[in-house]
Order: C-alpha cells, then structure tokens, then sequence
C-alpha cells in the first residue's frame, strides 16, 4: 500500500466534541479492496459516510486519484456507496434503478439503458430489467444495489455491511461473488462489515477499527497470525491472550485430563460447550485464571463441565507487534 | 356450525353495510326522485337544470373555490409538515397543530367572521393603532364574492388534516434514500422528487380527494361566509330545496347527483392512476 489512488490523511471526526476518530491515515492502490472490521460502535459507519461525503471531516484531507477532494459534497464526488439495504426505489423498474445515478452525468437516454443493460447482465440479472424490486429476493436486490453503484463508474466504492440483512448462504455466496466482480472490474472499493471472516474474504487487506482508531492494517493473514495487540487478538483472531504483551495462538494449545508435566504454561478448565466444524470437534473452554474463553480442536472425548487442563509449549507464547516495537 | 371464510366477511362487512346504507338510500332515493315526475320516468328535471344559468355559474365558483382551499390546504400541510416533523410529534406540537381540528367547522367560520369581517377584529385593531383610518379601508374579505373567507375558513380547518395525514409518512421516512440520491450525484431537487415526493404524493392525492369531495358539497360555511351571489352549489341546492316552489325540489336533487358524478369522476381518476403505484411502494416497504 505504498503508491496512492486514494489517500486519507490525518483525518477526523467529531460530534459535539466527542471524538468519533482521530488522526486515521491510509493509501490505497488502484483495485485495491481494503476491509474495515470492528465491533458495533467502533465509528467505522461515519468513517465510511464522511469518505462518501454525507458527513465532513473535522479535520484532514482526502485524495483521490491526485484530487482533493475533502471539500467537494457527496454528490460531486467519484465516490458511491452501497448501503446496508437495498435501498431500491420501489415505484422503479430495475433497469431504471440501475440507470437512476446516470441521469445526473447528462447522458442521453439511450445510453443510460445500455449501460444499465451491460450492468444488469454483469450482475447475472438479465431477464429482470421490466420487473420491479418487490419481485426480486434479497441477495437479487443487493445485486441491483451494487450495479446501480457501479453503473456511475465511481473511483471509490464504499460497502457498508451490504451483506448483513441476508441468511447466512446466500451471504456466502455474495462475498465470493462480490469480490469477483470488484477483482475483474479493478475497482478500488472498501468494505465496512463487523464479521471478522467477511473481512478477511472480502479484503486485500484489513484494518480492525476500535475507538476511532486502526488497531492494525495489513493482510488478512498477516493480522490473523501476528495481531498487534490484545485487541486484535481477541476480536480478529484466534489466540489465547497470556497478558497484554503475549498470546497463544489456538492452534498451540491441547487439552489434557491430567495436569502436563515439563510444560511451563498450563492453566485450569472448564469445558463449556461442544462444536462440531469440518470434521473437527472443537471445545469450548472458559479458563477462570486468564477469565477467557477458548476454541480448542482435541481428540479427547470431553462432557460438558468437565475439568480439564489447557497447555501449551514455552516456544508457542508470541509478543504482540506492538509490543515487540516498544522493546525493540 | 362454522362459517366458511367469505360467510365471515360477510358477517364482519355488517355493520359497515348497514351504516352505508343509510346515504345509499339517500343517494338513491335522490336519483329515483330527480329522474320521475308525477311516477313516470323523465329527464325533464336535468334538462331544465342544464338550462339554468345560475346553475353553472354556481358549478364554476364552487369548483374554483374548492380547487383553491383544497390545493392551498395541501400545500401548506405539506410545507409545516416537512419544516416541524420533529416539533409536530410532541404532545405539545400536536396539540397547537390540532387544535383547530377540535372546531366545529360553523365555528371556525364564525371565527374567521369575527375576525376578518370588514368591522372585525383585526380592522379594528388597525384602526386603532393607526394603520387604516377607518374600518371601511379593510378589505372585504367575508360574504365577499371571490370567497376570501370560505377559502380562509378551509385552509384553516384542513391545513391540520393534512398534516394528520402526512406525519406518518415523514415520521417514518428512511434518510437513507435521500443519503442514497446524493451519493449517486443527484442534487436536493433529486433527493425530493424521488426520495420524497413518491411517498407523499398518494397520500396527498388522497387527502386532496377527500378535501375536495367535502368542501365541493359543504353547506354551512359557505352559508356563512358566502357571498349572496354567485353562491356555492351547496347553497343553491338548499335554497331550491327548501324555497316555496315545490317544482324547484327535483332541480335540488338532480344538482346534488351532478355533485355526487363530479366527484365521482375525480375520485376514479385519481384513485385509478395512484393504486399501480401504490401498491409498489406498499410493496417496497417490505
């Protein structure tokens, strides 16, 4: 992320002056797809709505493409946004909703209906184009949603948690197909979600928001295994938190019904729940001295309540990045 | 025994049927009455009606005087709808917009005489501090023949219905629509004919009709403030009714269906041109 087809620089965002962020900065390249995950709350919406422009900036500027464009309104600028709902107009047919931002470029009709044309095929909708939203499922409907965002060509595509209001396959099928869409169009966008896998399917990289702040930004995998921090670690990956230096991660952690001799971490367990995922039985262990919870895979066999000991070998405990550069 | 699902309607539909049927045996005992002379069918009594000149003068000032108080009524429920939503849906903003709503129309009439009568209130008062030098300056704005206080009493007493009527339609509204307008590039011109505008209009169409339909066929304001020529329909069909000359009676009836038609075809037209519509955007809100 070093070259810059858009870059936020030192921006922020008050209320009243409650700070909602402060000082974020980023760069993104061209068909770059950037994911912002973080809990409910973090500020990670209004971050998405002052990039569209519904919202201003307090302070820093936003450049894309070598223009700024931190002052210009939502409407003048090459940015669009796909809200959380379809957001259809009803009392439209979906060629005339997928056409609907072209009215304001000034192009003649006829061209607006091709366009929409070419992007209600793109988006496997073709066949659809007199039929009106309340005729289409949800997942249909969010496609529409995009291609009426895409139509207008916009430098900048912002998704804010597009997804959330499908079931859980349809979902699935949507990121994968979504992404695809973006990777072919090269199309810069950034996605907003607050489901950690979302993020790492949907993203070039990732940056887990909390308290108005990136925590970390890198590659999905980069983060998963190397979380800067007891946040990340926690929210964004898998690990067994020691303290707020170090962590385990969760795949260097075995169970045991007998307490482990020559192995320095070892800690008490009570075992919480059973899951069942791709073959694997995964437990569910609360560990009352660290006051976590944790999904370990065993090949144990375990009742629930039943006391248990979680372990892990000296070698596996890791230092949070932040950490490392703090004693480095 | 149980009763199938259309034998429920029926019985459900009742009380309503029976209460139609009241002004149904008025309209057609109306139309039985204006289309027979003397037990025999006849048309007579249209025919005379359409040659009277009083007649469609009274058509003419009665549909402009509607058209002007519906439409003046809609727009400015529209306008402090749009401006006080969140002030209008306090208990307080509520009651100061409703309460003219509480007034017997006769009454607000009367408010609207003692107020803008030329030796009124206000006249009065300008008198007073000076403004106009006597209360014959005032314009006559009562009983006057453009109908300044029927419109005036109207606008007053529907400006709150229509407000009642679109306050669930703003109260509810999604700002993600017009978020959505100007993301898409679309200005706030945009952003209120197709993020506003297709919501409200049906509503107001269809305040609009009902306003219409009833200030058409009213009676007593316009008695009140009225001028004695040209009179509103309403009047003119109370005059014929009840005025001494007994043959006068069918003309009274037959410009009440004349009425009961010209509402009519409004209705349809409006009705069968919002219902497509309607019913996508009902749809849409799934």
């Amino acid at each position: 992320m070093t070259s810059s087809f858009i870059t936020v620089e030192q921006t922020s965002k008050s209320f009243h002056k409650e700070a909602i962020f402060q000082n974020l900065s980023f760069t993104l390249n061209k068909g770059d797809i950037l994911s912002i995950v973080g809990p409910s709350g973090s500020g990670k919406t209004t971050l998405l709505r002052c990039l569209a422009g519904l919202e201003s900036f307090s302070t820093g500027t936003f450049v894309i493409n070598d223009k700024d464009v931190t002052a210009l309104e939502a409407n003048k600028r090459p940015v669009s946004l796909v809200f959380q709902h379809p957001l259809l107009f009803p009392h439209m047919t979906i060629q005339e909703n997928v056409a609907y931002g072209l009215t304001f470029q000034g192009r003649k009709k006829k061209e607006r209906l091709r366009l929409a044309q070419e992007l209600i095929n793109q988006v496997g909708l073709a066949g659809y184009e007199k039929s009106f939203p309340y005729e289409l499922s949800g997942g249909q409907q969010q496609r529409v949603s995009l291609a009426r965002s895409l139509a207008i060509s916009p430098d900048l595509l912002l998704l804010d948690e597009p997804f959330s209001s499908l079931d859980v396959r349809l979902r699935n099928e949507m990121r994968t197909w979504v992404r695809q869409l973006l990777k072919d169009q090269e199309i810069t966008a950034i996605f907003v979600t607050h489901d950690k896998e979302e993020a790492m399917q949907m993203g070039d990289y990732v940056g887990v928001f909390e308290n108005g702040q990136f925590q970390q930004i890198g590659e999905p995998e980069h983060v998963y295994h190397s979380p800067s921090n007891a946040f990340v670690a926690d929210f964004f990956g898998d690990h067994l938190i020691v303290d707020q230096e170090t962590f385990i991660p969760v795949q260097s952690l075995f169970l045991s019904k007998t307490k482990p001799k020559q192995v320095a971490s070892v800690w008490k367990g009570v075992m919480k729940n059973k899951l069942h995922v791709h073959g694997h039985t995964l437990y569910q262990i609360f560990i009352e001295d660290l006051h976590q919870h944790v999904t370990v895979s065993s090949s144990i066999r375990l009742n629930t309540h039943e006391r248990i000991y979680v372990s892990a070998h000296p070698d596996s405990v890791q230092t949070f990045i932040n950490s490392q550069q703090r004693n480095g | 025994m149980k009763l199938s699902e259309t034998n429920k309607a029926w019985v459900l539909l009742t009380p309503a049927l029976l209460f139609l049927s009241l002004p149904a045996y008025g309209l057609f005992s109306a139309i039985w009455t204006s289309l027979h002379e003397n037990g025999s069918f006849t048309t007579k009594h249209y025919r005379v009606l359409f040659q009277q000149e009083a007649f469609w003068e009274s058509v003419g000032y009665s549909v402009r005087i509607t058209l002007i108080a519906t439409v003046l009524s809609l727009l400015l429920g529209l306008l402090l709808t749009r401006a006080f939503t969140s002030i209008i849906q306090s208990t307080k903003g509520k009651l100061s917009i409703w309460l003219p709503m509480l007034f017997p129309h006769f009454v607000w009439g009367y408010i609207v005489l003692l107020l803008f009568e030329q030796s009124g209130l206000i006249s009065h008062s300008l008198v007073e501090m000076g403004l106009i030098s006597s209360t014959s300056s005032f314009p006559i704005m009562t009983n006057d023949q453009n109908g300044i206080g029927i419109i005036l009493t109207y606008v007053g007493k529907e400006t709150p219905f229509v407000v009642l009527m679109l306050l669930p339609i703003y109260a509810k509204q999604q700002t993600g629509y017009k978020d959505l307008v100007q993301t898409l590039g679309g200005g706030k011109w945009a952003a209120f004919k197709d993020a506003e505008w297709p919501w409200v209009f049906p509503v107001l169409l269809e305040a609009g009709i009902i306003l219409f339909a009833f200030i058409l066929s009213a009676y007593e304001v316009p008695f009140l403030l009225g001028a004695t020529f040209p009179e509103m329909i309403s009047v003119l069909t109370y005059d014929w009714f009840y005025s001494g000359d007994w043959n006068e009676r069918p003309l009274a009836f037959a410009s009440m269906i004349i009425t009961s038609i010209l509402i009519g075809i409004v209705s349809f037209i409006a009705f069968s041109a919002m219902n497509r519509k309607r019913m996508l955007l009902t749809k849409g809100q799934d």
